[in-house]
């Protein structure tokens, strides 16, 4: 269904940026995810922005499809790192995209810590609309929080453009679990530590009191 | 009056005395000594790795990095962490103190408890949670000298830190526990509730209202 990428396909007002940076991030992140992954993530951009019109928030397109689009990258093996969070592999990759392009740095530092904070829960929705909207689009795709503030004609057009596959909520955890298996550590305190315990009968989840408790200082 | 331990000094501003006699009036000795030692080892870090950083900045993050804690400062609904940041943003707007550097500060103290992140972002952020984990976690305990460890802990003692501030952390985590939900702090509900059932994102995914 790439075919809908063409910029005449507006949802409830909201279309993919059809500018030179909008349409080398939409082939930059088709050609380095998967589709799962990619079709994911520019429904993340459609509820993320449609989010940003029912708050009256003022936002630029283009940083929000960045973020979106780059925000599970990190997944990816072409992406991933051995030891950081794939949040900020994400942002890493996203950054370095956007500044070949010649995005001004405020600009970099605001879709770096939008995909960084994509998994912080609590946190984002008080931050700059970039950083807010990214959040709130991940959490109505993966989590369906806000799902009731879509009406169910726009939430149609956008699956349709851009479908979950037949076993999306499975395929979406299967997908994070492939992309951080070979780091749980990075888990630690954050919802990723779900998705390892639930793939990995063996895996030991910290508590934060013991690991207090077992800190180098004596009380 | 001037105080310096292990060649970091305390910000003396009027802006930061306010700041530490809002703090200590609210913070009991264990939780303010704790967030004095979170400047000191964020600034020594600081220092170490040559970054430019407010100091009077740090200083306050460090400050109120708990507040969120205190229960004139605490909401239902909110990360005791994001209480702590607006608490700050509060206090250093009505002193007219630039927004930019009011939000810095929020972040620092919001993200404080946020793992394998705040290491990146600017240096105040990355400092106020190098401070929360050699304090609290022990992390980094080794990249200070024993002379450092032991002069920051004799001007601000640990006390019985450990068990202490578990104890107010839980309190706060057993007030709200759906706000530790994919946080370490959902460890303090588990420690001490022993029929809290933690909820899960897999299972939050797939009873999501999404059909597939």
């Amino acid at each position: 269904m790439r075919d809908a990428l063409l910029p005449s396909a507006k949802i409830n007002g909201i279309a993919i940026p059809d500018s030179k940076l909008g349409r080398a991030i939409t082939e930059f992140i088709r050609d380095n995810e998967s589709e799962l992954l990619f079709n994911h993530s520019v429904r993340v951009y459609f509820f993320g922005a449609i989010a940003g019109q029912q708050r009256g928030l003022t936002f630029n397109d283009e940083l929000l499809y960045a973020a979106a689009m780059f925000h599970d990258i990190g997944l990816m093996p072409s992406h991933w790192s051995q030891n950081l969070r794939f949040e900020v592999d994400g942002a890493n990759a996203a950054r370095d995209f956007l500044k070949s392009h010649g995005v001004d740095a405020s600009d970099l530092e605001k879709v770096w810590t939008a995909i960084a904070l994509h998994t912080t829960p609590g946190v984002p929705e008080f931050m700059h609309p970039i950083i807010a909207l990214t959040t709130a689009g991940v959490e109505m795709d993966v989590l369906g929080l806000t799902y009731d503030q879509y009406a169910d004609d726009v939430r149609e057009k956008i699956v349709a453009a851009f479908p979950r596959t037949a076993h999306f909520k499975e395929d979406i955890i299967q997908a994070f679990y492939d992309g951080i298996k070979h780091r749980p550590d990075t888990t630690f305190g954050n919802v990723k530590a779900d998705v390892i315990a639930d793939k990995d009968v063996h895996f030991h989840r910290h508590n934060f009191c013991s690991i207090i408790r077992s800190s180098r200082w004596k009380a | 009056m001037e105080q310096v331990i292990s060649g970091i000094r305390i910000p003396d501003s009027k802006l930061a005395q306010e700041a530490a006699e809002l703090v200590r009036q609210y913070q009991n000795e264990m939780l303010f000594n704790h967030s004095v030692r979170v400047y000191l080892f964020g600034a020594m870090k600081g220092i170490r790795q040559d970054l430019k950083f407010d100091r009077e900045l740090l200083y306050i993050s460090a400050l109120f990095h708990d507040m969120g804690l205190i229960d004139a400062f605490s909401t239902d609904s909110k990360r005791f962490e994001v209480d702590g940041a607006d608490a700050a943003r509060e206090f250093l707007k009505t002193r007219g103190v630039p927004d930019a550097n009011a939000d810095l500060v929020w972040e620092a103290i919001a993200l404080h408890t946020t793992p394998g992140v705040p290491q990146y972002m600017r240096p105040e952020i990355n400092l106020t949670n190098a401070g929360v984990l050699v304090d609290v976690v022990g992390i980094g305990y080794d990249e200070y000298s024993s002379e450092q460890r032991n002069q920051v802990v004799s001007a601000f003692p640990r006390g019985n830190f450990k068990n202490e501030f578990i104890e107010v952390q839980a309190c706060s985590a057993l007030k709200k526990p759906e706000t530790t939900f994919g946080t370490v702090n959902a460890g303090y509900v588990e420690a001490f509730d022993p029929n809290y059932q933690r909820p899960n994102v897999c299972a939050r995914i797939h009873n999501s209202p999404w059909h597939s």
